[in-house]
């Protein structure tokens, strides 16, 4: 079985999301918190990409493209939310870290 | 596949998860963010090695590009009280930008559960049966789809009603925004005193630039990669880069000119979609032969409104503050 | 005609809420009523079509699975659909008249309206929906617009509470997605119906199975995944607390049911769902007690939406069973309903005692569980409703909780696995310590004469109504199990003298 660009992509799918998941725990800031939530995003990105090539006839599959970038979209869209509350509580209280507990 | 092309995908997938890890274990916030954005970038470079060059427009402008943006921004937010810390309160120290010390026991807890994780990953790929997806029954609807590239043909046709939701969390998220920063958010926008006039020169030349080649991506989303998001963030950034620059972006506008900004594409998709309903067709499906057309109409409005709502989050998230920003008197603890 | 049908669920809460957001903040109530009305008569043409002509799909776009995305209804679909439009109606209700109140107009409560309905749209997405990836996006609207509701009032707590809800909710749709790509590289298809017959035990289906149930779970607040619940559901405005307890979190328990039975079914084994099992019970236990501890009214209320979580995820290992060769038996039924069940009594009674919490906090000024004495003499309507309310989640007669909680513990006997009755008795235990801890305050008489500030009548009467509901649905049995049974994959095996098919 030889390697094809497809598969590497696939396995680092699964490390992204690795680090994502260690960092949402593990991070206490706020901001890394959700810089961790948008790597697991880009995991199941990668591996949906990654499928489309393995798939492909003459071009790629399109319908993971497109779902890929819809998920973009949903999921800059909620960083943008989650910034701006992280940034509200910041500016009403001075924190930028859970408190009580490490948990997301 | 060359053995240079196996190199090259493996440095690079290797160089993802490497700035994956820095972007989280960066000692500083910008170090993060700057780590962060290479990580964007990155990843657009391994969707145009898998031949997606859709979704490397979309990462790079969208994922690296406007989120890079918006985290700088903030940026500032999270670290410019560090001088008031000693004086004010402890809360507005650096507290919690760097990662707190693990001991060594939880340290091989999370190195042991993460070799679990891989391991279980990998024999997941390898085992993965081939699905086949769905290439030759996109194919084979292409025809009838009214356009001729088949990426816009899924979002816009195939899978329309993801679209259309997609532009209703963009709507939605600018509400939760708003919720967070509270109503003062576009009012505070205030014009800064000193424009520099170089940048004022760089920028009445570039926006025009800027809104004629978001127009030509939307065009080319017919036939080749583009379409509405790519067209709408370039929109979106003209927009940002007028404000950076101290042109007054939403102060001008009346309430229901900025609310009927963000809505329009959203109503629009959703119009098009329920005329179908009366005329005997399924939620969401155009005419036959006038698709092409109607797809058109839908990604002009759609692009316009994100666009405007990009636009949007970053002036209200600019509102949203700082440690010492206006909102001080409500510090609680 | 059933293309109008089936999406006007989906398209009235979603006209309503961008009608709203142009309205006067006066006009918004009125009007975002009138929507809720018409939903709510949207899902009663939806649900009478579907129990006149059995299960309906209509393909979005014109386009069918797989390329395309499909809706279905069927009876579990209709029962989820009016749980929410029955309880939403009486919330909004409320919700009107709470946020027009001089002290509670704070924040940004004129956005209550179109969160609301982006979030019921959502709600009915997800019951509608039958594709994988596009259930992803409707988990998304509902996430985003629900942690919006969550930090309406603007206080730094529900800040707090409602990042850390917006941040697991994230996690818990990022896992979700990647099992999701899994499955789509696998099988080449997101269409629920055409999974269900490809869909296998291999080690790559195994994963993302593991990997769609935890993001669901975290949703859905399961132990030990529910460590983001309290602090989100108890910081936010009573209607929304409401909302979030008794409706946001069946959306994901929903998904999990429709997954667990349409698509998984061979890919399940006795040991996953004991598991799952082993979670619910812990979670009944752990909440209830948590709940018992606790000193805020609010925190008691949402802790023990941990505890009632938790009944529902013992459905698993009773209909599990099935999978594993030991034949078609009549308990599978009893678990099945019992489950839904208990998804419908809660979704009441929580709303119910949520808002009745919330008129003892407007009325005496604070969320101690002290200071509720002599609540029966001085506001007697709540506190019937509230213990309406306690009734149900304890499961005593008749009730809705006692129809739920009865007909697991039948199907725990009759299946053999007689180890989750002892559970079920043990949460019911600790739930009437709670409920009856606050009902001896309530009883109290007063020592001193603090007076009490003025609650409308309305807000009384929408709490009393949801406490109402959640009683008589133990009444209404035979509707709801007709309805239930539709496409159901037990409904063979009712029995038609217990109650079955009878149109």
């Amino acid at each position: 079985m030889s390697v094809e660009t497809h598969d590497i992509y696939m396995v680092a799918a699964g490390l992204v999301f690795a680090v994502g998941l260690g960092g949402v725990f593990l991070c206490r800031h706020f901001f890394r918190k959700i810089i961790a939530t948008k790597m697991l995003g880009a995991a199941a990105f990668l591996l949906l990409v990654s499928v489309s090539r393995r798939d492909a006839l003459d071009a790629p599959d399109p319908v993971p493209h497109a779902m890929v970038i819809t998920g973009i979209v949903v999921a800059v869209s909620a960083s943008a939310f989650a910034l701006a509350l992280a940034r509200r509580i910041r500016a009403e209280t001075g924190q930028s870290t859970f408190e009580e507990g490490d948990a997301p | 596949m060359s053995g240079a092309d196996i190199l090259f995908d493996f440095l690079l997938a290797a160089l993802l998860v490497l700035l994956a890890w820095r972007a989280l274990a960066a000692p500083q916030l910008y170090q993060a963010a700057i780590f962060f954005i290479a990580f964007g970038l990155a990843m657009a470079l391994a969707w145009t090695r898998m031949n997606a060059p859709d979704v490397a427009l979309a990462e790079a402008a969208i994922g690296a590009g406007l989120l890079g943006v918006l985290l700088i921004d903030s940026l500032a937010a999270f670290t410019r009280g560090r001088e008031r810390g000693e004086a004010g309160s402890k809360h507005c120290a650096d507290e919690g930008t760097r990662a707190r010390p693990m001991p060594r026991v939880s340290q091989a807890v999370v190195a042991a559960a993460g070799v679990v994780f891989a391991a279980v990953w990998v024999t997941a790929i390898l085992r993965m049966p081939e699905g086949g997806g769905l290439t030759a029954i996109a194919g084979a609807a292409m025809p009838e789809s009214g356009v001729a590239h088949p990426v816009t043909a899924v979002l816009l046709n195939f899978r329309g009603y993801d679209t259309w939701l997609e532009v209703g969390v963009l709507l939605l998220a600018m509400l939760g925004i708003f919720c967070a920063v509270g109503k003062t958010g576009f009012e505070r926008e205030q014009r800064p005193a000193h424009i520099d006039p170089l940048i004022n020169w760089l920028v009445r030349f570039l926006v025009p630039l800027m809104v004629l080649v978001s127009g030509y991506i939307l065009w080319l989303g017919k036939t080749a990669p583009g379409g509405a998001f790519q067209s709408g963030v370039i929109l979106g950034a003209a927009g940002i880069l007028l404000r950076i620059a101290g042109f007054r972006t939403f102060g001008r506008l009346p309430v229901w000119a900025w609310k009927t900004g963000l809505v329009f594409g959203f109503a629009v998709f959703l119009a098009v979609g329920a005329a179908a309903l009366p005329a005997g067709r399924s939620f969401l499906e155009y005419p036959a032969e006038t698709a092409g057309a109607w797809i058109l109409i839908v990604e002009t409005a759609c692009a316009l409104s994100i666009g405007f709502t990009l636009l949007a989050f970053f002036v209200c998230l600019n509102a949203a503050g700082g440690c010492d920003g206006p909102r001080q008197p409500n510090r609680t603890n | 005609m059933s293309g109008l049908l089936v999406t006007l669920p989906l398209i009235l809460p979603i006209v309503g809420a961008l009608v709203c957001l142009f309205l006067p903040a006066r006009a918004r109530p009125w009007f975002g009523l009138a929507a809720s009305l018409a939903i709510t008569l949207a899902v009663l043409a939806l649900a009478r079509a579907t129990v006149l002509s059995g299960e309906l799909t209509h393909s979005l776009g014109g386009w069918a699975p797989p390329l395309g995305i499909a809706l279905r209804v069927d009876g579990l679909a209709c029962v989820f659909l009016l749980l929410t439009a029955f309880v939403g109606l009486p919330v909004g209700v409320y919700a009107a008249k709470y946020f027009a109140l001089p002290a509670e107009a704070k924040g940004e409560a004129f956005l209550f309206w179109p969160l609301w309905l982006f979030l019921w749209a959502a709600m009915n997405g997800i019951y509608l929906s039958v594709d994988l990836f596009n259930l992803y996006v409707v988990i998304e609207v509902l996430g985003i617009s629900a942690v919006a509701l969550a930090i309406l009032s603007g206080r730094p707590a529900a800040l707090l509470g409602g990042l850390r809800y917006l941040l697991a909710a994230l996690v818990g749709s990022m896992a979700y997605l990647l099992g999701v790509a899994l499955i789509y590289g696998s099988f080449g298809t997101l269409d629920l119906t055409l999974l269900g017959a490809l869909a296998d035990t291999g080690f790559t289906t195994r994963l993302a199975l593991s990997l769609i149930l935890t993001g669901l779970l975290v949703k859905t607040a399961l132990f030990p995944l529910h460590f983001w619940l309290p602090s989100a559901h108890a910081s936010a405005d009573p209607p929304v607390s409401a909302i979030l307890s008794s409706l946001v979190v069946k959306a994901s328990f929903y998904l999990i049911l429709r997954l667990w039975v349409d698509v998984f079914d061979a890919t399940l084994t006795y040991a996953i769902g004991q598991a799952m099992g082993a979670l619910g019970a812990v979670a009944v236990v752990w909440g209830s007690y948590q709940a018992l501890r606790q000193k805020s009214l609010k925190l008691m209320v949402a802790h023990s939406t941990v505890g009632q979580v938790g009944y529902l995820f013992l459905l698993f290992p009773l209909i599990t069973v099935a999978y594993e060769g030991l034949g078609d038996s009549p308990w599978l039924v009893h678990a099945w309903t019992g489950g839904i069940y208990q998804a419908l009594a809660h979704g009441f009674a929580k709303a119910a005692m949520f808002l009745a919490v919330g008129i003892f906090v407007l009325a005496t000024g604070t969320d101690d569980r002290e200071s509720i004495v002599n609540m029966v003499g001085r506001l007697p309507m709540t506190t019937f409703a509230f213990a309406l309310a306690g009734v149900s989640l304890i499961g005593l007669p008749p009730s809705g909780g006692f129809v739920a909680k009865w007909m697991l513990l039948k199907a725990a006997f009759s299946s053999g696995q007689w180890w989750w009755a002892p559970m079920v008795l043990w949460g019911s235990f600790l739930t009437a310590g709670y409920v009856f801890m606050i009902l001896r305050v309530a009883f109290a008489p007063s020592r001193g004469s603090d007076r009490l500030r003025p609650v409308p009548r309305v807000l009384e009467a929408a709490a009393l109504a949801l406490g109402i509901g959640a009683i008589l649905i133990g009444f209404r049995a035979e509707e709801i199990l007709t309805l239930i049974d539709i496409e159901s994959p037990f409904a063979d095996l009712v029995d038609p003298n217990e109650g079955g098919i009878s149109p």
